[in-house]
């Protein structure tokens, strides 16, 4: 059975106090199933998801919410090789994955 | 993951932000809680992941070192994962952390002594997540 992660919502709380995630390009390295991404992505202009699971990534699509289509798209690959153009991010989150 | 944080530093804007968001600690506790006390059973013994968070540190290090991130600020906060049966709580630790956690059976024995009796228990493991800020640098 899967936990219950997080009731108290620091992660997220203290993700939004440090983060300068308003109106901002956002890639998140290891996004997973999307399980954080869905928390601070409206905020953001957009958001770019990274996992090198196919499985994590069919789950966050499965389940991104439809007023986030537009904002939120996700890419299968290697953190160590991006298959990203430079200096195209204003914000680059490794949450759980460095 | 150095290579991980030398790309990160390319796709980032002049003066963006690296966001490191990772857990800590290597021992993080197991408790029982219900509505009156949470008491400390023992600990998760992450030991086999140590080194993984120490070459995190490292892989950090070295880029505040080369010059392309200065660190801004960094805070810790607590985080906790929650089942209702000290059962659940063992079977989803052996299954989904086998690679690098395991959860001594006196601990699995002590938080079932610990159970009181009532219907609003539960039991938790409580680590600690650093969060930290860095700048691109040139």
């Amino acid at each position: 059975m899967d936990p219950i992660r997080d009731p108290e919502e620091n992660e997220i709380t203290h993700l939004h106090q440090i983060g300068r995630l308003d109106r901002a390009r956002v890639l998140e390295i290891g996004c997973g199933d999307g399980r954080l991404t869905w928390r601070y992505a409206s905020r953001a202009a957009s958001v770019t998801g990274l996992d090198p699971d196919p499985e994590s990534l069919a789950v966050a699509l499965a389940e991104r919410p439809a007023a986030l289509t537009d904002k939120v798209s996700f890419l299968t690959g290697d953190a160590a090789r991006l298959p990203l153009a430079d200096e195209r991010f204003d914000v680059v989150l490794m949450a759980w994955s460095l | 993951m150095v290579h991980a944080l030398q790309e990160g530093w390319r796709v980032l804007a002049p003066a963006g932000q690296l966001i490191d968001m990772r857990p800590q600690s290597a021992r993080p506790t197991v408790e029982v809680v219900d509505e009156r006390a949470v008491v400390v059973a023992g600990q998760v013994d992450e030991s086999a992941g140590a080194s993984d968070y120490e070459a995190a540190d490292r892989a950090m290090a070295a880029m505040v070192a080369q010059g392309r991130f200065a660190k801004q600020r960094e805070k810790r906060f607590p985080f906790s994962y929650y089942w209702p049966t000290v059962e659940q709580m063992q079977a989803y630790i052996e299954e989904a952390w086998s690679d690098f956690a395991v959860l001594p059976e006196q601990v699995v024995q002590r938080a079932r002594e610990l159970t009181p009796g009532g219907a609003t228990v539960r039991y938790r493991v409580r680590e600690t997540i650093l969060i930290a800020d860095y700048r691109k640098q040139r």
